[in-house]
């Protein structure tokens, strides 16, 4: 067998896992050691990520997508590719990465009082050094202890804080003299003892010094015994409370600062007696509990548990089970490994956002970068089944493997290669339809309406296999776990693994809704920097401020305002979507209800002044982007909804994984190796951080190029070997 | 895996040992003068040893994509400069044996010692030049640089380490230890031949600044071990004599931890032992010190450093050696890692 | 039937969760990172699995500092420039290092000088015929000062393909020059008929070399010294070439 000819590597999907799988290759240094060939259905590339741009070029997305600061890989893939791809800054308005990536450390929470008030609680996380994708410090270990030590200290923190803000005063933080290194234990035990003697902890200072013992004790923890750590910690937490209580009063503000003590103590507590601090399985060793379970047995108040920060957890994780909302459910393993991640090594700012849709973003610069590279792209192929190889025909200690993709064709193109992208001020973009003068007899699919992207239309013009040998050698399977068990059939009827991950890994479709409108945000009763909420009612839990958008946009009368909401979006009682005929048209329809009655009941508590006294929403606020000053298109009213753009995600490649107690255990890795030809990606796999993400993805798409080059290594794939 | 990779370590320090010894023979004939130089001069490298060093040369420049020839004489040169430094280490440590036999200078005195040592630099420094006619003038004036350097930082942790001997300093760190043994042994023994060798290798491209972590803890654990051996080795096989450190009052992991954890009395003790000549230093006194790192666990904890950054070792491993194509080489280098702490 | 491609072997396929752990383990010989169930069975082994870890930390510390000076070092330097004539001070260095050794190394050092200069080495396998054939000399290194360079015409009798290369020390000035007979560097084989004619007036110097049938191949060197002064002025170098 010759060794010069290059390994061929069907990638069926087109999202951040399998372009990152497609990304690392093809990198130059595996020297055209792997001839990839991207199959996608459809005209666009992204999978969940994908977007369009519609009419006055507005941009479509699928729901909100939020960067973290921690999200390593994935800034790194885009760096990485926006240096390769050197647009030029004179042509394109977007050619350095970060021309594509702004912070945006404007977090809020909201709170709904007692009395049923609700109040958003906005905080500025502070930037830190360094920006995500930058290389990590040489010998940087993620530990367990090292995330108690910082949450002990972050505690000692915000009581100095408080402390502060009624003496004006920030103390030290009281740590005992030590001239080398740790003082030695037998000083801190020492004056532990005193403190909880002498009932010092019942005063401010002497909370702060007990904290900053923790944060000694911690970091060795095995020198000192466990129960009066935990005593410690106990000590520190009711006479925190009881300090506090009589503050809280006449500054209900506290209440929001107790909130994230009272959760971090339980988080320390909970993380030293569960021994996490020397448990080779990290955070998976909790992975069976909620969150919330997990802190409420570990002394979490059911105040902290009901407040916004837990509430926004879920949010963010879509985690209802069935989509749900009064059945929040997320790991606790992973939920913790998703806080310490987020809130402790975010570099530059905590949140990131795309500065155009995430397609014009992310997929257009890798699509340009991959083609150079001399990927090829089928797209219009949609996947309909993966046929292995019949297992008599196996060899004795053969490995089971891929023997055939089928594909449906859903259109064939012209001439050559289709050429997906449009032009949008300089800026390559995806349409929000297939440009039909490419495709042979187009007209027909804008006639007929050919719903390419849709699980229900299930129309094609040719059927295509690839085998085995003949077409292909290795198979990287990045379609979303919706799909898998519609495309994988006979996997899933061989594989008892592949059955129980279909089982316990669920998925949840997703909503989402975007609103354009001809006041600003200050305007509307929202005064200050755009920012991002979460843990509002329900639907509609998530909004963000995207007015950074409109300037990418060209709508003749333009808006000064842009929302984007999104949450779950349950399924229908008792019935399989799949089978419901027409199901997306139906689904679509019941998020546009949705929408009419969050802006006729709930959107004043957000936007106060976007309501009328009466509490009716002002619809003529809403901007129509084909409005000129003359027509109008859409009556007033209500109706004038149908101008902006909501969508209901209910295709199952589309649905969004969950981090479902006790589901890690279930999900496949990219580097499993019972199949030798086949590999999955996508942020449903194992793969090290098993959340619904970007980042997820990326890491994933990494794993699946590392099981069939061992390039990159393991090492290299930040948090990959975390806790 | 890790067992079959420490079996490989011996079979392949055999087959690349012979061959440098074979290409060493050619710049150990003898010559006049005879029997105060060029006798001399072959005596150190005749009496043996594991040929760690050129062997990780040798590994390292195939690992890259060098051949066997294209990496041999730099390995020789790089053993040729070991000896160099050994006649020349055991003249200031004092020491009085080396591979079982009595060190050159116990046998014919300091300045012929010192001689001896400066031909074999220089001998070293041949084979080098020599690498022109193979590897171009441009690559080998780069290893004629990167030797330099080596030699510079050997020569300067060992005027860290004998001053802290002269000085009897008592106060240092573990910090202090390894920078000292960054420059002193880790150039000469890890970090060298990784560059040398993935210079060899790749051509003047290779990741010349992470092969300076990989040979920091690689030597450094390598070193920490030769120390433990020297405490409680076997001395059929270990070079030197047994317990030879706590004589020469070298300033090893244990020492520095005995002198960080003992009472005032204590270290007051070891000052003054330390400041005697080697002369005037007596067996009970070293008999006691010895016993007193076994209370304060001195042992177990240098092993345990070790350890430590041999895992490092590997991790940085793993950085560099990854992308390269499988090759017996490689495995050679990651096993080296478990060998350098199993050996005994 | 051509055999399938198949995914390698991969020696790792799960994430290292806790490095403690993991490193202790390893120290211990086991092969699996995930023995045991890693809650510290007794105090001790606790704190030396803290030391592990500390160690390793201290470890990056040295190192990383240590690779920032030694950038910060390197930044200083990357202004120097390696032509010949910046090397000046560091080849007279060089030299001086070298020149403490005795004179049997001598064409050594100068060799290293040379390499210093980027003049090359002397390109192997050229065949000569066996009259005269020269190289040219290399010219000097410019000086500061205005020097007359040293003119050569070399006169090589020889049955094989012999090649001849002289190097001369930076600042030749001397008039009377006197070539030592030639020795191969790792034995004791000599070239000796070999001579050098003074320049006369404009002339150039002569250097006659006549090797004999049956002189060994290889490569032997001899000085060139200034009679006046006895000290070196040059080297030659003469390669046989016969295989």
């Amino acid at each position: 067998m010759s060794k010069s000819r290059p390994i061929r590597v069907a990638v069926i999907g087109g999202g951040c896992a399998a372009l990152t799988a497609a990304f690392e290759l093809t990198r130059p240094e595996l020297r055209r050691r792997y001839q990839v060939t991207v199959y996608q259905l459809g005209w666009r590339l992204g999978g969940k990520g994908a977007s369009g741009r519609g009419p006055a070029d507005r941009i479509e997305e699928h729901g909100l997508h939020l960067w973290m600061g921690f999200y390593e890989n994935a800034f790194r893939l885009m760096r990485e590719t926006y240096t390769e791809l050197s647009r030029d800054p004179k042509r394109c308005p977007i050619s350095d990465w970060r021309d594509a990536f702004a912070p945006a450390p404007l977090v809020g929470v909201t709170e709904r009082s007692a009395a049923g008030e609700w109040s958003i609680w906005k905080g500025i996380l502070p930037p830190t050094e360094g920006l995500p994708g930058d290389p990590l410090p040489a010998g940087h270990r993620w530990t367990v202890t090292d995330y108690m030590a910082r949450s002990v200290a972050l505690v000692g923190t915000l009581f100095r804080t408080i402390q502060f803000s009624r003496d004006g005063v920030f103390a030290a933080s009281g740590a005992p003299a030590a001239d080398r290194g740790s003082p030695s234990s037998s000083l801190v035990l020492d004056a532990i003892a005193r403190l909880l003697r002498y009932g010092e902890l019942a005063t401010m200072a002497g909370l702060i010094q007990a904290v900053s013992f923790l944060e000694v004790m911690i970091g060795s923890l095995s020198q000192y015994p466990e129960n009066l750590v935990l005593r410690l910690l106990d000590g520190i937490a009711s006479n925190a409370r009881t300090v506090l209580t009589t503050r809280l009063e006449s500054e209900p503000q506290l209440q929001r600062v107790w909130n994230i003590i009272d959760l971090t103590l339980a988080t320390v507590r909970g993380g030293i007696r569960c021994g996490l601090l020397t448990e080779p399985r990290g955070f998976d060793a909790i992975d069976a509990y909620d969150s919330r379970e997990w802190l409420r047995l570990h002394g979490a108040s059911e105040e902290a548990l009901g407040s916004g920060w837990i509430r926004a957890l879920y949010d963010f994780g879509f985690s209802y089970e069935n989509g749900d909302v009064t059945r929040p459910r997320i790991s606790a393993g992973q939920a913790l490994r998703s806080m310490l991640r987020a809130f402790f090594t975010y570099r530059g700012s905590f949140f990131w956002r795309m500065q155009a849709g995430m397609g014009d973003i992310v997929f257009s610069p890798l699509y340009e970068v991959l083609k150079r590279r001399g990927v090829r792209f089928e797209f219009f192929h949609r996947l309909e089944n993966v046929r292995l190889a019949p297992s008599d025909r196996l060899r004795p200690g053969e490995s089971p493997y891929v023997e055939a993709l089928h594909f449906g064709v859903q259109a064939e193109i012209k001439r050559g290669e289709y050429r997906p992208l449009v032009d949008v001020r300089g800026l390559p973009c995806w349409p929000a339809v297939p440009d039909y003068r490419q495709l042979v007899d187009g007209a027909r699919f804008s006639r007929e309406r050919w719903d390419f992207e849709s699980h229900w239309d299930s129309r094609k013009v040719a059927s295509r296999t690839v085998r085995v040998g003949r077409d292909f050698d290795q198979v990287i399977l990045g379609v979303g776990l919706g799909a898998v068990p519609y495309v994988c059939k006979e996997i899933v009827a061989r594989d008892p693994r592949w059955r129980a991950m279909i089982d316990h890994v669920q998925t949840v479709a997703t909503q989402a809704l975007q609103l354009w409108m001809h006041a600003d945000m200050g305007e509307l009763g929202v005064p200050g920097d755009p920012m991002t909420v979460s843990g509002f009612v329900e639907p509609f839990d998530t909004w963000a401020d995207m007015g950074h958008l409109i300037a990418q946009e060209s709508s003749r009368r333009t808006p000064r305002a842009l929302a984007y909401f999104c949450s779950v979006l349950p399924d229908p009682d008792g019935v399989d979507p799949v089978r419901v005929r027409d199901y997306p048209a139906k689904a679509s329809e019941q998020v546009r209800r949705n929408a009419i009655r969050f802006l006729s009941r709930d959107i004043g508590l957000l936007w106060p002044r976007a309501v009328r006294a009466t509490g009716e929403f002002r619809w003529d606020l809403l901007a129509d982007p084909t409005d000129s000053v003359k027509s109008r298109q859409y009556a007033g009213g209500e109706a004038r909804l149908g101008s902006q753009y909501w969508r209901a995600n209910v295709n199952p490649t589309d649905r969004y994984a969950l981090s479902l107690p006790g589901s890690s255990a279930y999900r496949i890795s990219p580097l499993d190796e019972t199949y030798d030809n086949l590999t999955v990606c996508g942020d449903w796999t194992d793969c090290g951080f098993n959340a619904g993400c970007v980042e997820a993805a990326v890491m994933s798409g990494r794993l699946a190029a590392h099981a069939i080059s061992q390039s990159p290594a393991l090492e290299d794939i930040v948090g990959f070997d975390h806790p | 895996m890790r067992g079959r990779e420490a079996q490989l370590v011996p079979a392949v320090l055999e087959e690349y040992g012979s061959v440098v010894r074979v290409a060493l023979c050619d710049y150990l004939r003898p010559r006049e003068p005879s029997r105060h130089l060029y006798t001399l001069v072959a005596d150190y490298p005749r009496r043996g040893g594991r040929m760690l060093r050129p062997s990780l040369c040798i590994a390292n420049a195939r690992a890259f994509g060098a051949s066997l020839d294209e990496a041999v004489r730099t390995a020789v040169a790089l053993e040729l400069l070991h000896n160099a430094f050994l006649v020349h280490d055991d003249v200031e440590d004092d020491s009085e044996t080396r591979r079982g036999q009595p060190t050159l200078h116990a046998l014919h005195g300091v300045p012929v010692a010192v001689n001896v040592g400066d031909a074999l630099t220089l001998l070293g420094l041949r084979a080098l030049l020599d690498n022109r006619d193979t590897l171009g003038p441009r690559l080998s004036l780069r290893l004629m640089d990167e030797t330099e350097r080596m030699a510079r930082e050997s020569l300067e942790g060992q005027a860290i380490e004998l001053g802290w001997r002269r000085d009897n300093t008592l106060n240092l760190s573990d910090a202090d230890y390894l920078h000292m043994v960054l420059k002193k042994t880790c150039w000469y023994t890890a970090i060298y031949p990784g560059r040398a060798g993935a210079l060899i290798g790749n051509r003047g491209t290779p990741p010349l600044e992470p092969l300076i972590r990989f040979g920091f803890f690689l030597g450094a654990a390598f070193q920490i071990q030769d120390d433990l051996l020297n405490l409680r080795g076997d001395p059929l096989r270990y070079g030197k004599e047994i317990e030879g450190d706590i004589w020469e009052g070298k300033r090893t992991l244990m020492l520095i931890r005995l002198l960080r954890e003992a009472t005032p009395d204590e270290r007051g003790r070891i000052g003054s032992f330390l400041a005697r000549s080697r002369r005037e230093r007596r067996a009970s006194e070293a008999r006691w010190i010895r016993a007193r790192m076994d209370s304060y666990d001195c042992l177990e904890y240098a092993s345990h450093v070790a350890h430590g950054l041999a895992g490092a070792a590997l991790h940085e491993y793993d950085a560099i050696y990854a992308a390269l194509p499988q090759s017996r080489d490689k495995h050679f280098i990651a096993g080296l890692i478990h060998w350098v702490l199993e050996r005994r | 039937m051509p055999t399938r491609i198949k995914k390698p072997r991969l020696n790792r396929t799960r994430p290292i969760r806790s490095w403690p752990a993991f490193l202790g383990a390893s120290a211990t010989g086991t092969d699996n990172a995930r023995s045991g169930d890693g809650s510290g069975s007794s105090r001790a082994d606790g704190a030396m699995n803290d030391v592990v870890a500390r160690s390793v930390d201290l470890g990056y510390r040295v190192i990383d500092e240590y690779i920032q000076q030694g950038q910060k070092a390197a930044r200083r330097w990357a202004q120097q420039s390696f032509a010949p004539e910046a090397l000046g001070d560091d080849t007279q260095e060089l030299a001086r290092r070298m020149t403490r050794f005795a004179t049997d190394f001598g064409s050594l050092w100068f060799e290293a000088w040379q390499l210093a200069l980027g003049q090359g080495p002397p390109a192997p396998g050229r065949e000569t015929d066996s009259s005269a054939s020269l190289p040219q000399p290399p010219s000097p290194p410019p000086t500061g000062e205005e020097r007359p360079p040293i003119r050569l015409r070399i006169l090589v009798s020889s049955p094989y393909p012999t090649e001849v290369m002289v190097d001369w020390l930076p600042h030749p000035v001397a008039r009377h020059l006197r070539v030592q007979s030639l020795r191969a560097i790792d034995s004791n084989r000599q070239l000796s008929d070999v001579k050098l004619e003074a320049a006369k007036g404009d002339e150039p110097y002569r250097l006659r070399v006549r090797v004999p049938r049956g002189q060994p191949a290889g490569v032997y060197n001899g000085m060139i010294i200034d009679e006046d002064t006895n000290r070196p002025a040059g080297t030659m170098s003469l390669r046989i070439l016969r295989k």
